[in-house]
């Protein structure tokens, strides 16, 4: 399918057709969901916690080490500046990481019990917001129509995560982040098989 | 009248003076294309050009040469898979000639047509 892309759109295609930032986002927003429960709850282990913290602080580093020597090794690695621009910065980025940090100071420091369940059951909603505008900005990079239709849906699933948060014990956030997580894996695991299988198309060609 | 046939010649004086002065080593269009995508990236590797341009081995690596040896781009060797492997990278010099070369080339196109 050709398309009207400039050459930076083009080589973040390029970058990105492995679909290991795929991957590790939809790993990474089974952890996310796991840090929520895991302030609000303070039940469970915090060894998910800590993996939690180190794929969040490596990811960039480990998919680059993965890229060079193994989905990249056939076909060539570029790399891609990672620019935020500000209203990334501030719609995406900083409420997305400090959102567990502000329910855990107001549940834990300040004692707000009911602010911080109220701020969570509200969750949904302000997650389904957040990655319209972060599928959105990832859908400008490399104008990925399934992108797009990942940031249509996104308002979509929060609503209905919002609606069921009743019935679900107030954990409408984990069914988003779960369906998020799921269609992103998926999405990636889809180019990944297919970069491979393009990879070894040349590979026979060639020989 | 005489006025304007001046102001044209002088016009198309420096038009012939800003072609004539364009940056070589960046005009090359494997070159171009090397110092376009680098520009536009952090990083990129020997084999991902040598399939983006289908040119020889050979060839690239005289560009890459040529661009190195101008202070453009920075190479960095690596061992992957008991394999050396070459990336490139941008410099400041470079893009800093990457931009006015783009600025030249589109005044250049301006007065042209």
């Amino acid at each position: 399918m050709e398309r009207n892309l400039n050459l930076k759109q083009q080589l973040s295609a390029k970058a990105e057709r492995d679909g290991l930032t795929e991957i590790f986002f939809g790993v990474f927003l089974f952890l996310y969901s796991d840090l929520i429960t895991t302030i609000m709850d303070f039940s469970r282990e915090k060894a998910s916690l800590t993996i939690f913290i180190l794929i969040f602080a490596f990811s960039g580093n480990i998919i680059n080490f993965i890229r060079k020597r193994i989905t990249y090794s056939e076909t060539g690695y570029v790399g891609i500046k990672s620019e935020i621009k500000p209203l990334q910065l501030y719609l995406v980025i900083f409420p997305f990481a400090f959102y567990p940090l502000f329910i855990g100071i107001m549940k834990y420091v300040f004692g707000q019990n009911e602010f911080a369940s109220a701020v969570t059951y509200f969750s949904p909603i302000v997650f389904g917001t957040i990655f319209f505008f972060l599928y959105l900005s990832m859908y400008k990079s490399a104008k990925n129509i399934v992108i797009l239709i990942f940031a249509i849906f996104s308002p979509v699933c929060a609503v209905t995560a919002f609606l069921f948060n009743d019935t679900l014990g107030k954990n409408g956030y984990a069914l988003f982040f779960t369906v998020n997580g799921i269609l992103l894996i998926v999405y990636g695991l889809v180019k990944l098989f297919s970069l491979m299988m393009n990879s070894r198309k040349n590979e026979s060609e060639q020989k | 009248m005489n006025i304007q046939k001046k102001q044209k010649s002088e016009k198309n004086e420096l038009v012939i003076q800003q072609i004539f002065e364009i940056n070589k080593t960046i005009h090359e269009p494997a070159r171009l294309f090397i110092m376009a995508v680098l520009y536009q990236s952090e990083e990129v590797d020997f084999l991902f050009l040598l399939n983006e341009t289908k040119l020889s081995k050979g060839n690239i690596a005289t560009h890459i040469k040529k661009l190195e040896e101008e202070g453009y781009i920075k190479v960095k060797k690596e061992l992957l898979n008991k394999k050396t492997h070459s990336s490139y990278s941008i410099t400041e010099s470079g893009k800093e000639c990457f931009k006015n070369y783009i600025e030249n080339m589109r005044i250049i196109l301006e007065k042209i047509y």
